[in-house]
């Protein structure tokens, strides 16, 4: 296919051996890269039952079908592999400059299966692809790591570089993989993967060309894209200040259509955390656990996450590979303890669950926390959710002074949630028990603690209420990565003009009240699907979701996908293969689930905590009152897609429709 | 003449039509498509929307087929 490299590298750390694998034209065609071409890749080659921290398992490092093909906002790479955390399909996706570097190096991934004796880096370059020894790196954090290969880089050109911290090192089911001095693939556990597999970094620096078929086309398409972006500016009166009453606003009983690109101005200025105190008071925030509300975390604390009082700090704006919104900064992080002068801006996932999550309002403590996680390699939804378990389990005496080493772990308690967080990166004493998330951290400590670990399918969910976005919910629920909030959800679809394109889509184009998201309807149910399918193209090209949320009559996701693979397939035609990305996530699933039954590495989790839908519901705050009909929404879901109902397997007659191969 | 709108959640819907247009008399302002939305102090809520993605103050004559669009936050996500 056009635009792809029509190959992969596949690495076997235990031989330290390499073979490039051709991929058929027609594999490109059903899956197109990234995570539908790693997916199919995959279910062949882990075995069945394999320990996800075994050599069986394979991790994947994934460049998209739309990268470096000149389109805009399509430059994310992903990583795929069996998960420790959930016992299922795994996957993160992280922007920065390193998947056009995969394609670069002359692969559409590379693979790595096995275990290498010792640690090791994976090295491409002019002088072609090799293993070097890390073990100088190994025991260093990320950031440390990416500055060390750098250092030492005798290479033409500046490599773009993967790393992980010492908490994947150490195996922490909730450590993610580096890239850019802490920007994260940070979800599945895939840090712990890696470090499994004594694989320190990856360091590419390629000079292979990306073709695609039509490239004036996509450049006259990308060209119209910057300049709406580019002229796109905010009325003064949008200040920090205003966020919460515009929150409110938007936390109303109706449901508005909105212009997606306009708010892609407000990403510019600030970047996600312009939600820090408009999701407080409109709900989406969780707090205390998911326990609380913003009467627990008022105005007087939430100013300190104003988002202008971050904005203060950023020294220089971030833009990720082809994008011209740049919602991500560099922020001056003098004063705040961290390791180092300057640090990522905190994303509004990070201030929440270091912030009303923990009940903590001190601004530079969520700061160093982003430090410490971005270090470590811990991930900060995790993390965050991870320490507001054992605040509540210390509340409740779960857990005692004597099991948290002297620490009283009390809310809102700085140094408290600090020391806890260090513990769990250096897996020291009661962080040891608790580094790998809260599903196996509820286990190890019995006496009820398994009711206050919040998470869904055994990962902790993003800062997003499902209670107040009822899809979020399901998506967290359902998909065969869980606990996930970038998958689908209302707000997504109702910005993004998909039913402009796609036939089956539901048309949201006028105002509608908010009390029919609450509804298990055909209507709720096509929207989630057609969101989850949408998210599929967009991990399969590289897609970034804020750019979905522009709108598709901006950012012209289908006409780039036509000029840059010369395939005229039809948005409906795309979609399929959405739908057949989803559908093959979900069998790998549903067979290593069965197959790891009673085995160590074995997950098998609930749905989701009922906090997450709200049963009971919360007594007080925006939420108030507000509980998710999530048993019967997932059923609709599965039953749409074609899965078996109760388990969520893709029934055999689904699996044949979509040409996916049926395991017994 | 129709004009696609995006309009903020205080906005009278019952002007809006199933795609999100609404209808107004040729050579219509701004200002007067605010009035029809029951949109309040409208030279104010003029700065808080675009015209086809450009600035316009209430006097700003529409055009058909024009997309008025209010600053919005993404609620969530």
């Amino acid at each position: 296919m056009r635009g792809m490299m029509g190959k992969v590298l596949i690495v076997d750390l235990t031989t330290g051996t390499m073979e490039e694998k051709a991929i058929p034209e027609e594999t490109y065609r059903d899956y197109l890269g990234g995570v539908g071409l790693a997916v199919r890749l995959l279910t062949d080659m882990i075995p069945v039952g394999a320990d996800p921290l075994g050599p069986g398992n394979a991790l994947a490092f994934m460049s998209g079908l739309l990268t470096g093909s000149g389109s805009m906002m399509t430059g994310r790479w992903m990583v795929c592999c069996k998960s420790p955390l959930t016992g299922g399909w795994g996957d993160a996706n992280c922007g920065g400059t390193f998947s056009p570097e995969i394609k670069r190096c002359g692969w559409d991934g590379i693979i790595f299966r096995g275990v290498s004796p010792k640690p090791v880096a994976f090295v491409a370059d002019e002088n072609g692809p090799r293993l070097v020894d890390a073990s100088a790196w190994w025991g260093m954090d990320a950031i440390e790591s990416e500055d060390a290969i750098k250092a030492s880089w005798s290479g033409k050109k500046k490599p773009a570089i993967a790393t992980i911290g010492q908490a994947a090192e150490k195996l922490s089911l909730i450590s993610g993989i580096s890239n850019d001095g802490g920007r994260y693939a940070a979800r599945s556990g895939v840090g712990a993967v890696m470090g499994s597999k004594r694989l320190k970094a990856l360091a590419l620096a390629g000079s292979k060309p990306i073709v695609c078929a039509d490239p004036a086309r996509v450049r006259d398409l990308s060209k119209a894209f910057a300049a709406k972006i580019g002229k796109l500016k905010l009325p003064k009166v949008f200040t920090g200040a205003f966020m919460p009453l515009l929150g409110k606003m938007l936390g109303l009983k109706v449901v508005v259509p909105v212009d997606g690109i306009l708010a892609s101005a407000i990403l510019k200025k600030w970047g996600t955390i312009y939600n820090n105190t408009a999701g407080l008071v409109n709900g989406d925030s969780p707090v205390r656990n998911w326990g609380g509300s913003v009467k627990d975390y008022g105005a007087s604390r939430y100013r300190s996450v104003n988002p202008d009082r971050l904005r203060e700090r950023e020294s220089k704006k971030y833009n990720c590979f082809s994008c011209p919104i740049g919602c991500g900064g560099i922020c001056d992080a003098t004063g705040t303890g961290a390791a180092g002068k300057h640090m990522h801006k905190p994303e509004y996932e990070t201030c929440c669950a270091f912030g009303a999550l923990v009940l903590n309002d001190d601004l530079d403590t969520i700061m160093l926390c982003n430090d410490i996680c971005n270090r470590s390699g811990l991930d900060t939804i995790s993390a965050g959710t991870v320490v507001a378990f054992a605040l509540e389990c210390y509340e409740r005496g779960v857990i005692t002074k004597e099991d948290a080493d002297g620490l009283e772990l009390r809310w809102g308690d700085s140094g408290a949630i600090v020391e806890l967080l260090r513990m769990m990166a250096e897996r020291r004493g009661l962080g040891d028990l608790l580094a790998d998330g809260v599903a196996i951290a509820a286990k190890r400590l019995g006496k009820g603690a398994e009711e206050l670990a919040v998470h869904a399918g055994g990962q902790e969910p993003g800062m997003h209420d499902g209670r107040m976005d009822p899809m979020m919910a399901v998506s967290f629920a359902a998909d065969p990565t869980p606990g996930r909030h970038t998958i689908s959800a209302g707000v997504y679809y109702n910005v993004s003009h998909l039913w402009e394109y796609v036939s089956w889509a539901p048309k949201v184009t006028k105002p509608y009240p908010k009390s029919k998201e609450y509804a298990a309807s055909d209507e709720e149910t096509l929207k989630s699907v057609a969101g989850a399918c949408m998210k599929q193209l967009l991990d399969a090209t590289g897609g970034c979701l804020f750019a979905l949320t522009t709108g598709l009559q901006h950012w012209r996701f289908f006409d780039w996908l036509a000029a840059a693979t010369g395939d005229a397939r039809t948005p409906d035609e795309w979609m399929e293969a959405g739908r057949r990305i989803q559908t093959a996530r979900a069998a790998f699933g549903a067979r290593e689930r069965l197959a790891d039954e009673g085995k160590a590495w074995s997950r098998n989790y609930s749905l989701a905590n009922p906090r997450i839908y709200g049963d009971p519901p919360l007594r007080e705050g925006p939420l108030a009152g507000k509980t998710v009909p999530l048993a019967e929404m997932v059923v609709r879901y599965r039953r749409e897609f074609g899965w078996d109902e109760d388990s969520g397997a893709p029934r055999p007659e689904t699996m044949r429709t979509l040409g996916l191969s049926v395991h017994s | 003449m129709k004009v696609r709108v995006y309009v903020p959640p205080f906005a009278d819907p019952r002007a809006i039509d199933d795609d999100g247009f609404v209808e107004l008399a040729d050579g219509a302002t701004l200002g007067a498509l605010l009035k029809r939305l029951r949109i309040p102090l409208r030279p104010l809520a003029a700065t808080f929307c675009l015209v086809n993605y450009e600035r316009a103050g209430v006097g700003h004559r529409l055009a058909d087929g024009d997309t008025v669009s209010f600053f919005s936050l993404l609620p969530g996500g």
